[in-house]
């Protein structure tokens, strides 16, 4: 075999051997995301479904949980796919963390001022912090998976809505719980889709089917 | 260096591995206990090559420790990102004559099996239209 010969095998391996590392590494963090948006969903769904048949104080210790959990079990999905403590993995769980706590403090709040002083405060509070999450959704997909712009867009529009007939506030709780079960049922289908259909673009913004230069050349 | 020269470093095919699959990471980083069950190497095996890799400055390591047990991260720095691009580039320029070989080849094949196709239904045809 001549040198030419020999070198382009070993090119063509090695291309392939980067080709097959890639397409794994991808599929793997591809499953992770999936299973992240599928527990995150369900845990959501379960929350919102318990909401409904709860007093005011124990949906706030329910709600509480329910954050409680979604950050642990984004936290655990990200050791699985091994970035656990990486510094934007760090930022993602913190953002998360504070966008959960600040929503429950407001809940404690708002239950204690009831509890109390029987005051009822504005619905405009709940209204910022449903358009905070919206957009911290929007954000998310802007920088990994599309579906979830969708999921912000409809808190968005519920805080909207809610703002608009802030006064009826049975309105704003079937608003919520609508709004709760569409985006439960909205990351658990977008975790099943990115499942079934592997091959679509990574949080990366990579595909996984590209070429190895295409990888690198981004 | 010339297009078709490779970067040594980079060629050994463990190596390879771990830029592939750095480079295929999230934030191009990854645990080392992550790293070695994706590129199926050693703990020695992945440790002496990650050093090769940190000398030449492809990659940094990041030694922390997490609820008192300690956890190695590597990242892949500029530089490596350049050389891995580099080298895939060189591999390609190796492959590209091939392919292009390849793909002139087929298309004289193409355009002899349109010829002869066209010949046969020539050849079909005259009969029916001298008749």
């Amino acid at each position: 075999m001549s040198k030419e010969e020999t070198q382009l095998r070993e090119a063509l391996d090695n291309l392939r051997l980067i080709s097959d590392t890639v397409q794994r590494t991808r599929k793997e963090t591809l499953r992770c995301s999936a299973d992240g948006f599928m527990v995150w969903g369900l845990l959501m769904l379960i929350g919102f479904s318990v909401s409904i048949f709860l007093s005011d104080w124990l949906v706030e210790v329910w709600w509480l949980l329910v954050g409680m959990s979604i950050v642990g079990s984004m936290a655990l999905l990200k050791a699985r796919q091994g970035s656990s403590l990486s510094k934007s993995g760090r930022w993602l769980l913190r953002r998360y963390a504070i966008i959960w706590l600040g929503y429950n403090v407001q809940g404690w709040a708002f239950t204690l001022l009831a509890i109390f002083y029987h005051a009822y405060p504005t619905a405009y509070i709940p209204v910022v912090w449903m358009i905070i999450i919206g957009v911290s959704f929007i954000t998310n997909g802007l920088f990994s998976y599309p579906g979830l712009i969708i999921i912000g867009l409809l808190y968005v529009a519920t805080g909207a809505l809610t703002a608009i007939f802030q006064s009826n506030s049975a309105a704003f709780g079937n608003g919520l719980i609508i709004i709760g079960v569409v985006s439960s049922v909205g990351l658990i289908g977008m975790g099943l889709y990115l499942r079934w259909h592997g091959r679509v673009r990574t949080s990366t913004g990579l595909n996984p089917s590209l070429k190895p230069s295409e990888v690198v050349s981004r | 260096m010339n297009n078709t020269e490779l970067d040594e470093v980079i060629h050994q095919r463990a190596r390879l591995g771990i830029m592939a699959a750095l480079i295929a990471s999230q934030q191009q980083e990854a645990e080392f206990t992550v790293l070695k069950e994706r590129v199926g190497l050693t703990d020695g095996n992945l440790s002496t090559h990650l050093s090769v890799l940190e000398q030449h400055g492809y990659v940094s390591i990041e030694k922390q420790f997490v609820a008192r047990k300690p956890k190695t991260w590597v990242h892949l720095t500029e530089a490596g990102r350049v050389a891995f691009q580099r080298y895939v580039a060189s591999l390609e320029a190796i492959i590209r004559p091939e392919l292009d070989a390849i793909a002139q080849a087929e298309q004289v094949e193409a355009e002899r099996n349109r010829d002869l196709a066209a010949r046969v239904a020539e050849r079909q045809i005259r009969p029916l239209v001298g008749s």
